[in-house]
């Protein structure tokens, strides 16, 4: 594909007896007549694509049985149009010892060579001519003095054929059986997404009748809240009747008593009568150890212990 | 017009790396949602369990209505009020064994307890006051 900047790649004819290629690099391949037809005609269409939808009945009974691509582009007030079979000219080009990767573009030595005014040499059998403006290859014994033909600085034109690499590298066949495989590995891989989509759906359904079923707040910040709130009250009534167990459940010493037992907003106030603060430390010190923040004072023979909730 | 097949190939990766690209969307979404399920799942669950025992109103008061009704409770006699959400019950002189086995229910049952003051008269009574939310 030429995209208009200066290729680096080097010319090199290719006809059945051109010698081999010693060239390294990319190559621009340029095809001898005997490897297309070629038409010069006149169609009262407008446009190119038109052109060529015609080829092929322009060149039918003309052609021998095989298979044949098309190219054609307008000259002065007529189109020359062009039939070659891809294969012939892929495995020329490879007997001729270029590979694919350096195969650059394929051009037409009609459309490279229309201007020469004197017929060149391609080859000690051959010559390049211009007849009624059609090239044409023709035995060097018609223009024995013709001058042998040089490329190194060869301005190249913009027809070239649209023989891309995926043509070189791979058959019809091949092409097909790669298509079918990713057609194939689209659709596996497009119902897989089908089945895992409703599998989304089916599992989001269930969390709405998860919400319904347990009667749950709209949102999951709103239910987030009503589990702590709960979890809030859970925690401090069962803290609550810990310490009322465990108070209730020490046996104090003769002389002392419980006076009081108060659960106030967040703490637990537990009042006994002792003697002295020792003694009411000694009495609750099972308090003391089971629960933390706690603060004791010792007034006229009162013991006052507040475990925080 | 002829197609070329590198345009048709690059169509065809195309249309499979954008299925992939959603596939794995949509495995995500799902082991997402599969995540979120579980977890509101367990949520309910143990929201549903907390409501039962510590938001019923209406639980919290037969239940307690029905333990003032109780025989054994008779010697205290236990007043009740009703304040808004708030049931308070107070006794102003109780035997030691009325007591504790007023105390015994409350404390096994679930029952909000806001405040309440339990406050000896003498070695055998003590006098009670209990705040229950309702």
């Amino acid at each position: 594909m030429n995209l208009g900047f200066k290729s680096k790649a080097k010319a090199f004819f290719v006809d059945t007896n051109s010698p081999p290629s010693l060239l390294e690099g990319p190559i621009n391949v340029i095809l001898s007549p005997s490897m297309y037809w070629v038409k010069r005609v006149k169609l009262p269409v407008k446009y190119l694509y038109e052109v060529k939808s015609l080829i092929p009945s322009l060149f039918e009974d003309f052609l021998p049985e095989g298979k044949y691509s098309y190219h054609a582009y307008k000259e002065d007030d007529s189109y020359l149009i062009f039939a070659y079979n891809d294969k012939e000219i892929l495995d020329l080009i490879a007997s001729k010892g270029i590979s694919s990767a350096q195969l650059e573009n394929i051009y037409l030595a009609q459309s490279e060579f229309a201007t020469i005014t004197a017929p060149i040499k391609v080859s000690s059998e051959d010559i390049l001519s211009v007849e009624e403006g059609v090239v044409v290859k023709l035995p060097t014994l018609l223009a024995p003095d013709a001058v042998t033909m040089d490329l190194i600085d060869h301005q190249f034109s913009k027809q070239n054929l649209h023989l891309t690499r995926i043509n070189q590298i791979a058959d019809k066949k091949a092409q097909i059986t790669f298509g079918v495989i990713l057609v194939t590995m689209i659709l596996l891989f497009g119902v897989e997404w089908i089945i895992t989509s409703s599998k989304v759906s089916t599992v989001l359904q269930k969390q709405g009748k998860i919400f319904e079923t347990y009667s749950l707040a709209a949102t999951s910040f709103q239910n987030e809240a009503i589990q702590a709130k709960l979890n809030n009250i859970f925690i401090r009534q069962s803290r609550i009747r810990d310490i009322f167990n465990q108070a209730l459940s020490i046996k104090l010493p003769k002389g002392m008593f419980m006076q009081e037992v108060v659960l106030e907003k967040n703490k637990v106030v537990i009042v006994i009568a002792t003697p002295s603060k020792e003694a009411g430390d000694k009495a609750l010190s099972k308090l003391k150890k089971s629960f933390k923040q706690i603060k004791t004072r010792f007034d006229n023979g009162t013991y006052i212990m507040e475990v925080a909730l | 017009m002829k197609i070329n097949p590198l345009y048709i190939a690059l169509l065809l990766f195309a249309l499979l790396a954008t299925v992939i690209y959603q596939l794995s969307i949509s495995k995500e979404q799902l082991r997402e949602s599969k995540v979120t399920l579980h977890e509101t799942e367990m949520m309910a669950q143990e929201i549903q369990a907390l409501r039962r025992s510590w938001d019923q109103p209406k639980g919290s008061k037969t239940a307690l209505l029905r333990l003032l009704n109780a025989s054994q409770l008779k010697p205290a006699n236990i007043q009740k009020s009703v304040k808004r959400s708030i049931i308070v019950l107070s006794s102003k002189k109780a035997d030691l064994k009325t007591t504790n086995y007023f105390f015994v229910k409350l404390f096994n049952g679930a029952f909000r307890l806001k405040k309440f003051n339990v406050k000896r008269l003498d070695k055998e009574h003590v006098s009670f006051s209990v705040e229950v939310a309702l």
